[in-house]
């Protein structure tokens, strides 16, 4: 699917369903077309065969009960799209071979089917502690709970999506994979754990469940012969991960005062002739480039030359280059931990890895990044090790804090600049820190990544609870703009905080005009530090514990957006206890409340 | 703006009260309703706020810097040591640029944010 590939060259004659003379035919006629005639003319025959079919009822309909014993359902569980991303290539694929074979994201996954499924292929990922993606909870309770099936009829692959600076990392996938096989099931692919550098892990394991499903699903006799009409991924100049679009950076604002001790920006980006669409719920995929300075350090700190050309993945750079903007040299993971113990020969490292040291290993990768290791463990390191054991550069999503209806061709973000003293050191949170220094005028290589999870209801009347402390504010800022451009008649409600009313109330001149024009119904703050006990959004739940359960009764839509390791759990257990208090309910009956809201998309949370 | 003037705005405060207890109560701005600006002066208080930052605050699509100055009375000039300290205590932890003394025999403290206001006093 590169897209370097011409679009389709002619099959060979023995997969296609004509005789030699019209084939011959074909040849001739599409030898001289350039790319555009050949589209015209896939369309033109597609519209033929359209109008054939019809006229005619298919002949072959009784075949459905054999393809459908044989199907393999392809299931994803995504928080950022990577997994959805993976499954959606591998399914293409797939279909591209014409083998039979459905996408489901894992809360639209029928559990009932499960008992008959024969063939199943799962990418799921696997959240901070040790979590399943949102759209994966009920499916993956079900799967490890008593009232999972055997299954013994069935044959699974897994493929776990993970992030190797945390200690569960693709535990996820594990626990599915062991699972499945405890139920009876048989392992049809081995499970692979893919890091942060997705493809390296993915790719194989996607090759290797494609041929394996080429062989146990390959129809009796072909039914029909399906060749794609085009590759997947070349969609009408579609800016993607791999191709991103340079946009211009408009604005980069600084919106917290004088006095905050918090840098957090407002950027605005030009997505102007990019043809770049999104909506309110999305993410903008910024691909950055490391500090410099940091660079720097890292090759002084190794005694290494970063002008020194180092080949690697079939590309020669200089250290710098690979340093700059291909690794990733701020986040610890456990692998390089474990490489650079046994370049220091470090026995304090090496204990720190030991099964029972997991907290401490944890607490390290949470409070150090890698120039941190590199300084307080001293180790030799030659250049090309360095860049085979640090991971690949990924780039960062961040919530578009904007609506189309509003901006226009652009896109906003909220950033926080992530950056603080270690002993007389500077560090910095390489992506946020990039952004941040960018001149108005500087140009990014952006990318939009759809969040289908995170939308404002369809039906416009329904309310909306917004819940975004800090920078988690961001899609509300793209939500409340959207709902005043096309009049939704729903109520919307707002809950932010931050420590400091004066200094850190982002956007509060927006939401003080959209509270007048009542595009904005109700705005409830937690400013933690005005008073002498902290209060957070979670409080504002509970205090407004009543109306909240009304809202939620009425059909309102609740949102959650920031922080993913304290705030969205502390959140999660006020609104446990918000539904238990006032909708008179058990705990039990309280967490069904909380699921059946989930699974009706109505419970919605972008979470990092 | 309002268009009565301050005679208007006092006849109508039901004495002087307003809606400063609502103002006063409200998070999402830490300045007054307008007429309450015109209000609080009758109590030894008046809003103002910073000018060199609001430039640069709008830009941040921050309010302005809003805060008050509030005066207190020393009859006949005089106060104990025990209320010097005392209100360079409450100067200290609530006002900006320290405990300030009038040549009218009043102490003022400048820069009490809103939701400090009535600790201040």
């Amino acid at each position: 699917m590169s897209p370097a590939n011409p679009a389709v060259s002619l099959t060979t004659l023995a997969q296609t369903p004509l005789s030699a003379e019209p084939y011959a035919q074909i040849a001739r006629l599409v030898e001289n077309l350039d790319s555009a005639g050949l589209w015209w003319l896939s369309g033109y025959t597609a519209g033929l065969a359209r109008a054939q079919v019809s006229a005619t009822p298919i002949a072959t309909v009784n075949a459905n009960d054999a393809v459908e014993r044989t199907r393999l359902t392809v299931v994803y569980g995504s928080q950022t799209g990577n997994a959805r991303r993976v499954a959606e290539a591998l399914v293409a694929k797939l279909e591209g071979d014409g083998l039979p074979v459905r996408l489901l994201r894992a809360d639209a996954y029928p559990t009932r089917e499960l008992k008959d499924e024969r063939f199943l292929a799962i990418v799921i990922s696997t959240q901070g502690d040790g979590d399943p993606p949102d759209d994966a909870r009920a499916l993956v309770e079900f799967i490890d709970g008593k009232r999972a099936p055997q299954l013994s009829q069935l044959r699974f692959a897994v493929l776990g999506l993970g992030d190797s600076s945390y200690p569960q990392f693709c535990a996820i996938g594990q626990r599915l994979d062991a699972r499945l096989e405890t139920l009876g099931a048989q392992r049809w692919v081995a499970r692979a754990d893919a890091d942060l550098d997705i493809d390296r892990v993915a790719t194989p394991w996607s090759s290797k469940l494609f041929a394996e499903a080429k062989e146990a699903l390959k129809p009796r006799q072909p039914l029909a012969s399906v060749t794609p009409l085009r590759p997947h991924a070349i969609a009408p100049v579609a800016w993607t991960r791999e191709r991103p679009f340079a946009a211009e950076l408009l604005a980069n604002q600084r919106i917290t005062g004088r006095g905050s001790d918090r840098d957090i920006r407002h950027l605005e980006l030009s997505l102007e002739g990019a043809g770049l669409d999104y909506e309110p719920g999305d993410a903008l995929g910024v691909w950055i480039e490391n500090p410099p300075a940091l660079v720097q350090a890292i090759a002084d700190t190794l005694d290494l030359d970063a002008d020194t050309a180092i080949s690697h993945d079939g590309e020669s750079l200089p250290l710098r280059d690979w340093l700059g903007r291909k690794c990733e040299i701020t986040r610890l993971s456990r692998p390089f931990i474990a490489t650079h113990a046994a370049h220091a020969g470090s026995d304090t490292l090496n204990r720190l890895l030991a099964p029972d040291q997991r907290e401490s290993l944890t607490a390290l990768m949470a409070q150090s990044q890698i120039i941190d290791l590199l300084q307080a463990h001293p180790g030799a390191w030659a250049a090309e090790a360095l860049v085979e054991s640090l991971r690949p550069l990924q780039p960062r999503l961040y919530s578009i804090a904007s609506s189309r209806k509003i901006v226009g061709d652009e896109a906003h973000l909220t950033v926080a600049h992530v950056e603080y003293r270690h002993g007389n050191a500077e560090r910095w949170g390489a992506a946020s820190h990039h952004l941040a220094t960018r001149e108005e005028g500087a140009s990014l290589p952006v990318f939009i990544e759809r969040n289908e999870r995170f939308r404002l209801p369809a039906d416009a009347s329904r309310d909306v609870i917004m819940i975004g402390p800090g920078t988690g504010i961001a899609p509300f800022r793209g939500f409340v703009q959207e709902r005043a451009s096309i009049g939704a008649s729903g109520r919307n409600w707002l809950l932010f905080g931050n420590p400091h009313a004066r200094y850190d109330f982002l956007y509060q001149l927006e939401w003080q005009d959209a509270l007048k024009r009542g595009e904005l119904l109700r705005l409830d703050l937690a400013f933690s530090r005005d008073q002498a006990h902290k209060v957070y959004v979670q409080h504002k739940l509970r205090e407004h514990g009543r109306t909240l359960f009304d809202w939620l009764e009425s059909g309102a839509h609740l949102y959650v957006c920031g922080d993913a390791t304290r705030m969205a759990k502390d959140v999660h257990a006020a609104l446990l206890d918000v539904i238990a208090e006032h909708g008179g309910k058990s705990a039990e009956d309280a967490s069904d409340y909380l699921n059946g809201l989930q699974s009706q998309g109505r419970y919605a949370r972008d979470v990092y | 703006m309002s268009v009565h003037s301050v005679e208007d705005i006092k006849q109508q405060s039901s004495r002087l009260r307003g809606t400063l207890q609502q103002s006063l109560a409200n998070p999402i701005t830490g300045g007054l309703a307008d007429d309450d600006q015109t209000l609080i002066k009758y109590h030894g208080s008046y809003q103002q706020d910073d000018r060199d930052v609001r430039d640069e605050r709008r830009r941040q699509k921050l309010e302005p810097d809003y805060s008050f100055m509030i005066r207190t009375r020393t009859p006949g000039g005089v106060i104990t040591p025990a209320q010097w300290l005392k209100l360079d205590a409450i100067a200290t932890t609530y006002a900006e640029r320290g405990l300030r003394i009038t040549t009218r025999q009043a102490f003022q403290f400048h820069g009490v944010i809103k939701g400090d206001l009535k600790s201040t006093m």
